[in-house]
């Protein structure tokens, strides 16, 4: 036996093995669903908790963007951390900056709403099964299973419990967040004062329940052209047609409505005309004949630039318009600065380094 | 030291060299041989466990995707060429997809529920047209109630027909615990009869099935599950065998040989707790047995590659009620758009001789 290569393979062995370890490790994720690579609030985020705020942006940010990846100057193919934004800092650190933001904001409301014992209704809840039913089709199409799509989208280690966990995080702080812009109360020379500055025409909130339809896209084209919207027209007629045979409201709604408005019963309480597409709004609470529309009416509609058609039932009429958009812009104005303060002031995120080290990859 | 002088020392003696003796060289000869024979059977054992295992896996993989349909059912249905329309077919079929979408984009599609003879829950889709008349569509395997019905549209303008499109058990919403085939969905097709007639007033029908979707309805038909209500079916690439068609599936889909893969796939079925043999899966008995008068249209495509023409044809030759047959197109699922007015004159014509 040569002797003289007893001590290279020694080096070899301690040099590698770990190295190789430490790749299976973090191959499982074990490292990144218990090293920390964040802190909020005295609340620490492990490496798979913050990849869901950086992912979630990031495949948002893509998915809405995707025919104008271009004109941003973003290129997918390329490394975030060697693109820059029009302002001057990588893409990477504009992601990082956006998911944090989040990551604040849902610490923040979510403290509130704890502090507030706040019970959060079925609707609030609604858009997580919204989401993952989202992710299911995902998967279905891709034939990928639960485990390959998490960790493909949102990092290594990323579990469906984990991600449904966060994502409940994040939709109930969305939740709270509106509840508490619905439940402001400004002062009446605020809104008076709004009011006067908008110039929003005088209309009465409406009470609806909603039904939408959406058309169906041509096959080759992806595209949505007037057969599409004419087919789109027909159906709305059969619908109005069974309402008018005696069929159920809420039967129709639970069986063809594609909740576009509304909660998930297709109600609207209190609706402004920013609740509703242009079409809607004008000849709901503007036309001629809106002060006289009685409860129980129905009016419907193909609407292109919303994307859908829509048979709506007028149960009453609520308040002053204009007093309700101002009540609300003069609410969330007030409540982002309530909240860009106290973010500014405790909810700031502290990165960890070791963690850092795992996240966004 | 003092220095040896005179006599050199002697060497060391050498060791004496043993004689072997024969019996031990035939003793070590037997051990090389035994050693030998010890190693190959060991190697043989350990080869037949290692294939045996791999069969094994393989026979449960597609057991589990072709008679649960469950996870492993799309990648086995995505090694089928000839059963998706590519190509020119493809382009073929694109504008009668179009009208469909159209067809379907216009009205309302009602989910319905009804539970099948031994106890399955059932699911499908119902464009109510409030007619007298539905067509009921069985799709091939591994389609369900939301395939394109391409001929949907010139129904609906022909007799004013509802449509009924069934999920087959184990497809879909549909619940059953194992896909037989058309065997046990001759019978959940009943039970959708049944439930039309009762959800829909008293029902003329016309049924249409596709592949597996065929021989349900001609499995029904020939075993009297079907009211007389029934005017017609529509029969588009039916098989009889199911062990044939497998056979010639498994080497051209999956390159593997019939035996021992197929056989370890049918040793499963049969001893799992489905309730047939897929020897049981065989039209052509049925048919020969049987005396069913219900008229049959027949379409195969001319070089259908998925379902072949000869296994239709053996089909067609043992139904015994009134037939008749058009084949057109190229590759499976083409017949209706290739041979569209030769096909739509046939069913205006049965349409009034049978239906109205």
């Amino acid at each position: 036996m040569n002797k003289n290569h007893d001590p290279q393979l020694r080096v070899l062995y301690i040099l590698l093995i770990p190295i190789v370890l430490l790749i299976i490790i973090l191959n499982t994720g074990f490292l990144q669903k218990t090293l920390p690579a964040a802190r909020v609030h005295g609340h620490s985020y492990t490496v798979v908790r913050y990849n869901y705020y950086y992912f979630d942006y990031y495949n948002t940010f893509l998915e809405e963007n995707e025919l104008r990846l271009d004109e941003l100057g973003y290129d997918p193919t390329v490394s975030d951390s060697t693109q820059y934004t029009a302002e001057g800092t990588t893409w990477k650190d504009y992601f990082i900056r956006q998911a944090e933001a989040n990551m604040a904001e849902t610490a923040y409301y979510l403290d509130l709403a704890e502090a507030a014992g706040y019970v959060f209704t079925e609707n609030d809840l609604m858009p997580i099964a919204e989401k993952l039913d989202a992710n299911a089709a995902v998967m279905a199409s891709n034939y990928l299973s639960a485990q390959n799509f998490y960790t493909a989208f949102y990092g290594q280690g990323m579990t469906e419990a984990i991600y449904t966990a966060e994502l409940t995080r994040a939709v109930k702080a969305q939740a709270y967040k509106q509840y508490l812009i619905r439940q402001s109360e400004p002062t009446e020379a605020d809104i008076a004062a709004c009011i006067a500055a908008s110039g929003i025409p005088d209309y009465r909130t409406a009470n609806l329940r909603v039904i939408t339809l959406e058309p169906v896209p041509d096959r080759e084209t992806g595209l949505v052209g007037q057969e599409q919207w004419d087919a789109l027209g027909l159906k709305l007629s059969r619908l109005e047609a069974r309402y008018g045979a005696g069929e159920s409201f809420e039967a129709l709604q639970t069986a063809f409505s594609t909740c576009a408005l509304g909660d998930r019963s297709g109600v609207l309480t209190d609706a402004t005309r920013l609740d509703l597409p242009d079409g809607l709004a004008a000849a709901l609470l503007f036309g001629a004949d809106a002060a006289e529309r009685p409860a129980g009416s129905t009016i419907t509609g193909v609407d292109e630039d919303a994307g859908y058609a829509y048979f709506v039932i007028l149960d009453g009429w609520g308040g002053s318009g204009p007093e309700r958009e101002a009540a609300l812009t003069l609410g969330s104005e007030a409540l982002q600065a309530e909240q860009q303060a106290a973010i500014d002031a405790g909810y700031t995120v502290t990165r960890l380094r070791i963690g850092m080290l795992l996240a966004t990859v | 030291m003092s220095k040896s002088k005179g006599k050199r020392k002697a060497a060391p003696a050498a060791p004496k060299k043993r004689r072997v003796t024969g019996a031990e060289r035939q003793a070590r000869k037997n051990v090389a041989k035994n050693s030998t024979i010890i190693f190959w059977i060991t190697a043989i054992i350990l080869v037949l466990l290692f294939v045996g295992r791999w069969v094994v896996a393989i026979a449960n993989g597609y057991f589990g995707a072709f008679f649960q349909v469950d996870y492993s059912a799309a990648s086995a249905v995505d090694n089928m060429k000839g059963r998706t329309p590519a190509g020119d077919d493809a382009d073929l079929l694109l504008p009668l997809e179009k009208r469909w979408d159209l067809f379907t984009a216009s009205r309302l599609r009602d989910e319905v529920h009804t539970t099948a003879d031994d106890g399955a829950e059932l699911h499908g889709y119902l464009y109510n047209e409030g007619a007298g008349v539905t067509v009921v569509v069985l799709p091939q395997f591994y389609d369900d109630g939301t395939a394109d019905f391409l001929p949907g549209e010139y129904l609906n303008e022909l007799t004013g027909c509802n449509l009924l499109l069934p999920d087959p058990r184990c497809h879909g919403g549909s619940g059953g615990e194992y896909f037989s085939y058309g065997l046990t969905e001759q019978y959940d097709l009943a039970a959708w009869l049944r439930w039309a007639d009762e959800a829909l007033g008293e029902q003329t029908y016309i049924l249409w099935g596709t592949g597996t979707g065929a021989n349900t309805a001609l499995y029904a038909a020939a075993n009297g599950l079907l009211p007389d209500s029934v005017a017609f079916l529509v029969a588009e690439s039916p098989y009889a065998s199911l062990h044939e068609m497998a056979q010639a599936h498994i080497a051209r889909f999956y390159s593997v040989p019939a035996f021992p893969f197929l056989t370890a796939i049918e040793i499963k079925t049969n001893r799992s707790n489905t309730g047939f043999t897929v020897a049981d899966i065989d039209l052509a008995p049925v048919l020969s047995g049987s005396d069913a008068e219900l008229p049959a249209l027949f379409l195969l495509s001319a070089s259908d590659a998925y379902i072949l023409p000869a296994w239709s044809e053996s089909v067609i030759s043992l139904y015994p009620g009134p037939s008749e047959t058009i084949t057109d197109g190229t590759g499976h699922g083409t017949v209706y758009a290739a041979g569209q007015s030769a096909v739509e004159t046939l069913l205006a014509d049965w349409w009034s001789r049978y239906g109205g």
